[in-house]
């Protein structure tokens, strides 16, 4: 058996096999349950109640899917070309430490002046953080894989360096845990009474500004060939160590808006357990929506969906909330041989 | 294009002006198991056809790539018009009028995910009007594709089109489209024929001899003996990383060419030194 590329794939061959891919995600994930003792269709109906059933459930799963948009976004950006960035959990802790570090009383201004120049700050951190892999690839040649899935360890030691020591809040009962923000520094709600953050909204608009900076930009287009065939990219003349720092640059700065708006939107300090895994999971977010910043809006919303879902399942179900972890495992890998299946023909020889 | 004979064109004799672009006893180190270049001297002159010969694999790589600004010659000077080069890449060859076909125009010449339009501007697209402030004009982009489409004859279902799914031969005639419509001052063509028809091989060598007929520079290197004794006016033999004087068209025989060829004459050069 051979693989064998298909010059122009029809509507039926780059649908087909995502389809069924969902379908036999949802088949194992029925067989999981049963396998936990319970019944599949009162699992995956719970799993949907739960993640959009009410409003308060949709608007838990709105504010899981926050982050993920962040971390997605910052993956797909970076992964578009070809920069293998696993880092975006330190890149989020890096956030979300500037975050706290200015926005505890160090600068007594209001929100409109606070609230950007945190997120701004957590920018400049997350890109900063991913800047030193960048270096170390273009410079030397160094796996940037390796730096960065190394760099979130070191990094989370950091944070909980900081939190045991300096950052550590004098009221905190003994908990490693930073100060509170100060009211200021919060990003308030988008409707009254409802707990959704502008951090969503942020997000969305960050979706947005990346889609045109990939279609409309040379940045974006320079990008793209160098994640398409870094050869041919640099043989034309594109920078391409210059265009990969540029990447690595734009990626830490989105995954830092995710520890940005997890602190001042929803959690108000920094702790050790900020991200469940937030920079992980975006790589499952970005290889689903198949690295489209669009797709990721979406795709953050399902896994979110499932997490949430799973969560209040898991309450009515007695079936583990694991079962969301393998449903997205599950689902990432089928996504990943059906897309490859939409672009190969399998050859019998 | 099965039917057409594959013939030797016709060739007015050149007409050689100043060198446009001079090696001066250039080196480069050996790469992997790529030999690099051994004191290499070329002139490329206006107007006229330069072409090298040799086994692949004796430096031409190296040579193509000092050339085409992907390398710096680590000894010896690389002389443009009369200015010696200090800074040399891609993008600095491209601004100078070096149009650059390269050898493998699947692997480094286009990107096969990108459509054509995106493959078009590969080389300018940083520069007005496809680019400004940033920011990209596709339209600007597609006209120009759908020009070059339309004047080099590219088979194609349009400038949206993938570039995976074209022939080899429609896919170097956007390449000699992208690289000639701006008049370039000096052309590299780094075995433009291989793997084509017979129809797209004529085409090539028509739109080369074209080149040069208008004055530029033309540096032709090929495996292929015949190619390069039908359309140079002056014929180097690279073997080892060293460069023969030049020959004059019609001065050697195959069979002379294929001494040098072998690293046969070098070594009768270096006695002759001694």
């Amino acid at each position: 058996m051979r693989l064998e590329p298909i010059a122009n794939p029809s509507l039926a061959r780059s649908i087909t096999p995502p389809a069924i891919a969902i379908i036999a995600t949802v088949v194992i994930a029925s067989l999981l349950a049963m396998i936990a003792g319970a019944n599949p269709f009162s699992v995956l109906g719970l799993i949907l109640k739960g993640a959009f059933g009410s409003q308060f459930a949709l608007l838990e799963t709105l504010n899981r899917a926050t982050p993920l948009i962040f971390t997605g976004l910052a993956i797909a950006v970076a992964f578009k070309a070809k920069f293998w960035n696993i880092g975006a959990e330190a890149q989020l802790y890096a956030g979300a430490l500037i975050t706290v570090v200015l926005g505890t009383g160090a600068l007594p201004w209001s929100g409109f002046a606070l609230i950007p120049t945190l997120a701004i700050g957590a920018v400049l951190a997350g890109a900063v953080v991913l800047l030193v892999p960048a270096i170390l690839k273009t410079r030397f040649g160094v796996d940037e894989v390796v730096t960065t899935l190394l760099f979130n360890f070191i990094f989370l030691l950091f944070i909980s360096m900081l939190l045991e020591g300096p950052l550590k809040d004098p009221m905190g009962m003994g908990w490693p845990k930073s100060a509170r923000l100060i009211a200021e520094g919060r990003l308030p709600r988008i409707f009254d009474g409802l707990r959704l953050h502008w951090g969503f909204a942020l997000a969305i608009l960050c979706a947005l500004a990346v889609w045109v900076i990939q279609t409309r930009s040379t940045l974006g287009y320079e990008m793209r060939a160098v994640g398409l065939n870094r050869e041919a990219a640099a043989f034309a003349g594109i920078p391409v160590n210059t265009v990969l720092v540029k990447t690595a640059l734009l990626s830490g700065g989105l995954a830092a808006l995710a520890g940005f708006s997890e602190v001042a939107g929803l959690k108000g300090s920094l702790t050790l357990d900020l991200s469940p895994g937030f920079g992980y999971t975006g790589i499952i977010v970005a290889m689903l929506a198949l690295l489209n910043p669009l797709g990721v809006i979406v795709s953050a919303l399902f896994v979110a969906g499932i997490f949430v879902g799973a969560d209040s399942m898991s309450r009515a179900a007695g079936v583990p909330t694991y079962l969301a972890d393998m449903m997205l495992a599950t689902a990432l890998l089928l996504m990943v041989l059906a897309i490859m299946l939409t672009r190969f023909r399998v050859v019998r020889d | 294009m099965m039917g057409t004979a594959a013939k030797a064109p016709d060739i007015a004799v050149s007409n050689p002006g100043k060198p446009l672009l001079s090696l001066k006893n250039v080196s480069t180190p050996s790469i992997a198991n790529m030999p690099g270049l051994k004191s290499v001297s070329l002139e490329l002159k206006a107007g006229q056809i330069v072409g090298l010969a040799g086994v692949s694999g004796n430096g031409q790589a190296a040579l193509a790539d000092v050339v085409g600004g992907m390398r710096m010659p680590s000894q010896g000077v690389l002389v443009l018009g009369d200015i010696p080069l200090k800074q040399w890449s891609p993008r600095i060859a491209v601004q100078n009028g070096i149009a650059r076909i390269p050898e493998d125009r699947h692997k480094t010449g286009t990107i096969a995910d990108f459509d054509l339009t995106e493959n078009t501007i590969l080389e300018g697209y940083s520069n007005a009007p496809f680019s400004k402030g940033g920011w990209m004009s596709w339209s600007k982009a597609r006209a120009f594709a759908t020009d070059i489409i339309q004047k080099y004859d590219v088979r194609c279902p349009g400038p949206d089109t993938r570039i995976r799914v074209l022939s080899g031969g429609n896919m170097q005639k956007l390449i000699l489209g992208r690289v000639l419509e701006a008049d370039p001052q000096i052309v590299l063509a780094n075995q433009p024929v291989r793997g084509l028809d017979i129809g797209a091989v004529n085409y090539v060598h028509s739109q080369l001899l074209a080149a040069r007929d208008r004055g530029a520079a033309v540096l032709l290197i090929s495996e292929d003996l015949d190619e390069i004794m039908g359309l140079s006016d002056v014929i180097h033999v690279i073997s080892g990383g060293r460069l023969s004087p030049p020959f004059a068209r019609g001065t050697m025989t195959p069979s002379e060419l294929g001494i040098w060829m072998a690293g046969q004459g070098f070594d009768a050069q270096v006695a002759h030194a001694s």
